[in-house]
């Protein structure tokens, strides 16, 4: 699969992921549902802590480029005034994600 | 605040040319601290788009692979606005992760320390302490938490 990736909530003994290999790149619509599948393993007390992490990495699948990020990427989000270990990390391995749905 | 508290660079996530600088102060800084020469190639995460746009964030602000370790590290930047709202933050936190590299066409799992600070002198001079002794392979996870003393500006 040339595309391939992950969303990750980390730290404080928190380890969840949910990822993504196929061979199209990955479209924003269904990187938000990856997204929000993410958001559903997360108990109450992990979500509190990353609420907003969550919502930074949504804004950044949504603001990308038309056509998408085609490059080795790892960004990393936090909710503000928490320890920083304590994320939500976007990865692209490899390939191109989050093109605008209509992008071939 | 004494001047190993001073917020350095202060301006780099405004100011372009400021955040080049300080990009350019991490390559010095690093070099220095383990002798080695920093080329483009041995940059994992180059932090630009594919067509060569900066992101501008400090996320990555600076990233290395030793090839001959087999070891990355990653150091990330955070905004100096938020020690401002958020006085008790940790001023260095640092985790392992797993970066996956293609190297000679293959691709390969690399062990990666990740570190996120607020730049001050203090913090510089404990980051390269860490990344030294991760090089060194005497940082690994069972000891990270002692490197990562409670370091806070209150």
């Amino acid at each position: 699969m040339n595309n391939r990736g992950r969303f990750q909530a980390q730290g404080d003994n928190v380890e969840k992921s949910e990822a993504w290999a196929q061979a199209d790149s990955l479209k924003k619509t269904p990187a938000n549902s990856l997204l929000n599948s993410l958001t559903a393993q997360l108990t109450h007390r992990e979500l509190e802590v990353r609420d907003i992490a969550l919502q930074k990495a949504r804004a950044f699948v949504d603001d990308a480029p038309t056509e998408g990020y085609n490059l080795v990427l790892i960004k990393k989000f936090n909710n503000p005034g928490v320890r920083k270990s304590i994320r939500v990390d976007v990865e692209i391995r490899n390939g191109c994600a989050f093109c605008n749905d209509d992008q071939a | 605040m004494s001047d190993e508290r001073k917020i350095l660079f202060e301006q780099f996530l405004e100011n372009k040319n400021t955040y080049n600088l300080n990009v350019g102060y991490w390559r010095k800084k690093l070099q220095t601290a383990l002798v080695e020469t920093i080329q483009k190639s041995d940059q994992p995460i180059i932090n630009k788009n594919e067509k060569g746009k900066n992101f501008y964030d400090g996320n990555p602000i600076f990233s290395f692979y030793n090839q001959k370790k087999n070891k990355a590290i990653r150091i990330i930047q955070e905004d100096p606005k938020e020690i401002l709202t958020y006085p008790n933050m940790l001023l260095l936190d640092a985790w392992i992760d797993k970066l996956t590299l293609t190297v000679k066409k293959e691709e390969v799992i690399v062990p990666e320390l990740v570190i996120s600070l607020f730049l001050m002198q203090n913090t510089t001079k404990k980051c390269l302490q860490m990344v030294n002794a991760w090089f060194s392979n005497d940082l690994n996870s069972s000891n990270l938490e002692s490197y990562i003393s409670e370091d806070r500006l209150n």
